[in-house]
Parts: structure tokens; sequence; C-alpha cells
């Protein structure tokens, strides 16, 4: 599909502009995608982050749906009580969200995320990882990648980063999906399949973060580019527990020679210009077995 | 200069107001103050977010620790908070104190309102940022040539006091191009000629209200509901220092300026061309680095 196609079908805008997002920010461009897939009839729970501040101050908003503030912890449980809400009214035609970062996912909301897992609660999760805590200036999360720079990580961060998409999988929940704000036309996809998908679904987004991550505020597309066609980050969806490599990441596996050296992404951001060459090298060696490791995968039945 | 002097500075997050005011403080302990404060004041953490800091600087050592509330010096960083409202900057303006503004025409000159006696400064720092290329993490550090504007016009700091700040702020390699900055700013402040006109009654300084207090919860306010609104926290203002800008022939309408735009600022025309909404663009360059056709410069943005 075009972005021509998509604007006939899907013109209209949630995020409103003139908001009080940072430039460039990838958040705000996914977020914009996932609600021109949703539409209006759509509730958002939004716990603790950026999105509660870039939303903006009340009296006005930038979001034109239903967008509720919660307390870090709570948002799964939120989306729960609101899903239930709606149930009991008998509206059925509503799609209930709730949009968190990776700190409000990872570390401190995966209680609460974890029991609607388990309990199928009828609702899309979205987790848009910036790879930090950004609302309060860039702390590391269990979701910072190793070697990268915080105000918590001065020399680099020495732990891997979390696998929350596959920690979801593992609940058996009917769908999971990864995608990239560089990729609004998967974004878009991927919503719609959710959208039309009983039970708990889990969306999972890396989105580039300008002051965060240290780039100019014009790469924020390029850099997730980057981190997708180098192998960094993967595209892939689990539906009913069958793994299927998205084209993005199927290309650079199938062909080798579209993959980018993982150099060029760590390379166009300040947050790692502690890594060594020798620490890229290694970085580069773990990608590739990875890589290797995903192409069995593509097709099968990850969990049973 | 008698007993204490206090200085407010406004303006955007990302401009390097904070540093600013740290490196004033450092500059006055140099100079021989005894008493120095650097106070941020940050409502969140967002680049373009609205954002104050203050300092103190006495012979003696300083014992308050609030806010500013009657400034002896304005420093407003970003001139479209005086074109918006006035009141805003001079709140708490001690008669006889100092504005000082960075704006490169004349054009908010006659908007200017001051209580009576004040003196006002102009530089432009966002011409000299541009020319020195002083940018951090992609953003022009607007406040730092306000230093030697702000030393100019008060007298208060040497330039060899803020050389030796700046020296111990900065590696080395950034110090001689934020020096120059600097310097260049206190050699072009110019001093700003004000019409009895222009003196207004002093407007009192704003002090937070006291939150009242609620004995039984049906004396709570009701649950504050916030109205979409384009533009939730006004225009972009001189944030942006560059601007995108659309060459009609070139391009193809492919939409993808559109779609990539983490703001939502290009809309759609009857002929299906980009139209980009200067109002909110924030100027981040992304359109312009994902246009296909290269139909897109980048240009400093004229409105100053
Ligand atoms: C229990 C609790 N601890 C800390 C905070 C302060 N806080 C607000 S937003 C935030 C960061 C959220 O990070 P993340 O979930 O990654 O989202 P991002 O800010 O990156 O969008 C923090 C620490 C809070 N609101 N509640
Ligand atoms: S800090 Fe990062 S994620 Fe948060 S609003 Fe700014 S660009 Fe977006
Ligand atoms: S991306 Fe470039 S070519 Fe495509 S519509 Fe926008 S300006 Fe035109
Ligand atoms: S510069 Fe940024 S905000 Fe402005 S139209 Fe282009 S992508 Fe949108």
């Amino acid at each position: 599909m075009s972005a021509r196609k998509i604007y006939q079908e899907a013109p209209e805008e949630y995020v409103l502009p003139g908001n009080s997002a940072c430039q460039g920010c990838g958040s705000t461009l996914a977020l914009r995608w996932i609600l021109k897939a949703l539409g209006k009839r759509t509730v958002i729970v939004n716990p603790a982050s950026c999105g509660c501040v870039y939303v903006g101050l009340y009296p006005r908003t930038a979001i034109s749906v239903p967008y509720i503030q919660m307390a870090f912890a709570a948002g799964p449980a939120a989306a729960s009580g609101i899903v239930g809400g709606l149930a009991a009214r008998g509206e059925k035609d509503v799609t209930v969200v709730c949009w968190a970062g990776d700190g409000g996912t990872a570390d401190i909301g995966v209680s609460s995320l974890s029991g609607t897992a388990e309990r199928n609660t009828d609702y899309i999760y979205f987790c848009y990882d910036n790879e930090a805590y950004m609302n309060t200036g860039t702390q590391r999360s269990g979701s910072t990648p190793a070697g990268a720079w915080t105000t918590t990580t001065p020399l680099g961060k020495k732990e891997n980063k979390k696998d929350m998409a596959l920690i979801m999988a593992a609940h058996r929940i009917p769908y999971v999906a990864t995608t990239c704000s560089s990729y609004p036309i998967d974004i878009y996809n991927k919503t719609k399949k959710a959208k039309n998908i009983k039970g708990m679904r889990y969306i999972h987004i890396l989105v580039p973060c300008p002051p965060g991550w240290r780039f100019d505020t014009g790469l924020t597309v390029k850099i997730g580019r980057l981190a997708v066609q180098s192998g960094m980050w993967l595209l892939y969806e689990v539906e009913n527990g069958v793994f299927r490599l998205s084209p993005p990441s199927r290309t650079i596996i199938e062909k080798p020679e579209k993959r980018i050296p993982v150099r060029e992404y760590i390379r166009a951001q300040e947050r790692f210009s502690r890594m060594s060459d020798e620490e890229i090298k290694s970085l580069q060696e773990i990608i590739d077995k990875k890589l290797e490791k995903v192409a069995e995968l593509d097709g099968k039945t990850l969990f049973f | 200069m008698h007993e204490m002097f206090e200085v407010r500075w406004h303006g955007r997050g990302g401009q390097g107001v904070v540093t600013a005011s740290r490196i004033l403080a450092i500059a006055a302990f140099n100079e021989g103050f005894a008493g120095v404060q650097s106070i941020p004041w940050i409502g969140a953490e967002r680049r373009g977010a609205q954002i104050e800091a203050y300092n103190r600087i006495s012979r003696t050592p300083i014992l308050l620790h609030s806010q500013v509330y009657s400034p002896d010096a304005v420093v407003v960083v970003d001139p479209s908070m005086i074109t918006r409202n006035n009141n805003v900057v001079i709140r708490g303006l001690k008669k006889s104190g100092f504005l000082i503004i960075n704006t490169a025409g004349t054009k908010v000159i006659p908007s200017i309102r001051v209580p009576e006696e004040c003196l006002v400064y102009v530089v432009d720092a966002t011409s000299i940022c541009l020319e020195l290329g002083l940018q951090a993490a992609g953003l022009y550090v607007l406040a730092m040539p306000m230093l030697g504007a702000f030393a100019k016009a008060t007298g208060l700091i040497s330039l060899k006091g803020l050389r030796k700040a700046v020296e111990s702020s900065f590696e080395s390699v950034l110090v001689e191009k934020n020096m120059k900055a600097i310097e260049k700013a206190y050699y072009s402040t110019l001093k700003v000629h004000i019409t009895p006109e222009q003196y207004i009654p002093p407007v009192p300084p704003s002090r937070p209200e006291r939150i009242p207090e609620f004995r039984h919860w049906t004396d709570l306010p009701p649950v504050p509901v916030s109205t979409p609104s384009k533009g939730s926290i006004g225009k972009t203002g001189d944030w942006r220092t560059h601007m995108p800008v659309i060459d009609k022939e070139k391009c193809t309408k492919c939409l993808f300026c559109w779609m990539y735009c983490p703001e939502a600022a290009v809309n759609v025309n009857e002929e299906g061309f980009p139209e980009i909404d200067y109002d909110y663009c924030k100027g981040c360059g992304v359109c312009f680095n994902e246009c296909p056709r290269k139909a897109i410069r980048m240009v400093v943005d004229e409105k100053k």
C-alpha cells in the first residue's frame, strides 16, 4: 500500500499538530498511525510517560479520542476496567488501548500487564520503546540496550535489553507483533489486523527519540530504518503462536547483501559514543548469530 | 550593586537555558560573588516546552531558596514569548531592571512593555548560533550567546569570568565555539530606545496559588476533561530555526512527507499537493530527509 492510498483511506488525524512533543518525536509518529488504523471509536489509557506530556495540559489536548492518564503501574489494570465497563454497557465497537513507554511496560507495569495477558483481556497493549525513561530525562530502563548512555548509565549500560515481545508471546496471547515508527505502513497494517482479533494483543514499537538517543531531529525516520536494516531491531508477528518475519526483516535475512553493518546504526547516535570498535564488532557477531536463529524460526510455532 | 541581584530566564527546552543559567552562576562565583544560585524550573522534560531558570547573585551568602519572583533582570531566549504575552516575561520585573531579548529585527520592539526606567537590550543570538553552528544534539543553543548580552547589559560579570566558567563546563573542543558566540553577542548587544508609552505599571509577581483543602469528596471539582485542539501548546514560535519549503515543480505528490511528519503538520490540498502548516511545523527536518525527490529544502525561518 502506498502513502497516497492510505491518505485516501485514512486522511483523518487524531494526533493534532502543535502538541508538546519534541521535534522529530518517533512516539507521536507511531501514535498517529495507530489511531489512523483504529479510528474514532478508541479509548486510550496512558500510564505516566512522554505521552502524558505531549497530550497537552488541561484544558486542551492534542489527541482527539478519549485519553486517560493513569498512574505508572496501573495502565493495564485501568484498561481492564474500561473493557469491563464497556461490556457492561453493551458497547461492542470500541477498541481499548493501553499506550505505554518501555519503562512503564518492561519494568513498572509488567506485573499488571502480565495479569491482563493471563486473563486474555480484550484490549491492545502498545509499548512504544524509546529505550529509556525519557519523560524524566533519560534514565536506563529494562529495555535500554547494552552499551547505551543514559543519565543512570553514564559509561554505557552493561545489561542486555529485555525482550518484552517474546515474554508476551510466551503468555500465548492470540497476537504479538513488533514494528518501528519508521515503517508507518507496517504499523498501520499490524494495528488493523490486531483490531479485528479478540483477546489480548501486544504490539511493541521501536521509536527513535532525538534528545534521548542524541541525534539530529531530522534523522528520526532514518535511524529507525537503520535499526531494522542492520538487524538490531526485528519486525515480526506471532499469530496464535506462529512466528513470522515481516518483509523488511525477512529481506535482510534472505539477502545478506542488503544488511547494513550495525556500526552504521551505532555511530549515527551519540548515546553509543562510549562503545569501542571491538564492542561494535562483537555486537555484529551477536546480531549475525541472532539472524541465523531467527531464519530457522520463521513460520514455526514458538510456544506450545 | 546592592544586596542581591536576581535573574529570570525564559526559553524553551533544548535551547540551553538551564546550562546557561548554571554557567552564569559559576561565572559570578569566579568574579568573587560569595552567594550564587542557579535554579531550573521545568514543567516537563520536553524539548520546546516553555521553561524558566533563575539566578541569584550576591556579595554575601544567600539563604533564600525559592524561585525568583521579582527579578532585576529578565533574559528572553525565545522572543515568541514576548509577542504572545508580554506580561508573562515581565511579571515582577523591578523598576529600573533589565530586559534582555534575543531578536533579529526590530519587529518585537514596539510590542515591548516594561515598568518605568527599565533598560531594554536586544541581541541576535539566533543568527550568531546559525553562523557558528552552535548546536547540541541537533538544536541551536540560543541561550549561550545570551550570556554575552547579559554581561554587556548589566556589567555584572566580565567576559573573562564567563570564559573561566565555560572552560570548566565544556570539553575543550566546545569552549572556543561557545566563547565566540558569547563574545559576538557581547559586542553586538544594543540598547533599545523605549518610548514613554511603552512604560506600564509594574506587573505583580505571580506566586503559586494555595491549593484549596477539600474535606469531603463531594466538594471536589469535576474531573477535568480537556478538549482536543490544534496547537494545544500554541504555535511553534522561535523554537524552530529552520523551516521546510516544498518545490512544487519537483514534487510528485507521493505524500511521503505527509506520512512521516511526526507532527501531522503536512496537509494535502485539493490538487493532491502537500502543504505545510507553518503555525505548527516544528522544523524537525524529517520531511526534508524523507522526500525521495529532494523537493523539500530547509531554509532559515525568515519570520524573525
Ligand atoms: C511510581 C512512579 N514513579 C516515577 C514516576 C515519574 N515518572 C513519570 S514518567 C516517567 C518515565 C516513564 O518512562 P517510560 O515508561 O519509558 O516512558 P517515556 O517517558 O520514555 O515515554 C517517570 C519515571 C511516576 N510518575 N510514578
Ligand atoms: S523525549 Fe523522546 S519520546 Fe519523549 S516526546 Fe521527546 S522525542 Fe518523543
Ligand atoms: S515527499 Fe517530496 S515528492 Fe513526495 S509529496 Fe512530499 S514534497 Fe512531494
Ligand atoms: S519539518 Fe518536521 S514538523 Fe515540519 S512538516 Fe517537516 S516533518 Fe513535519
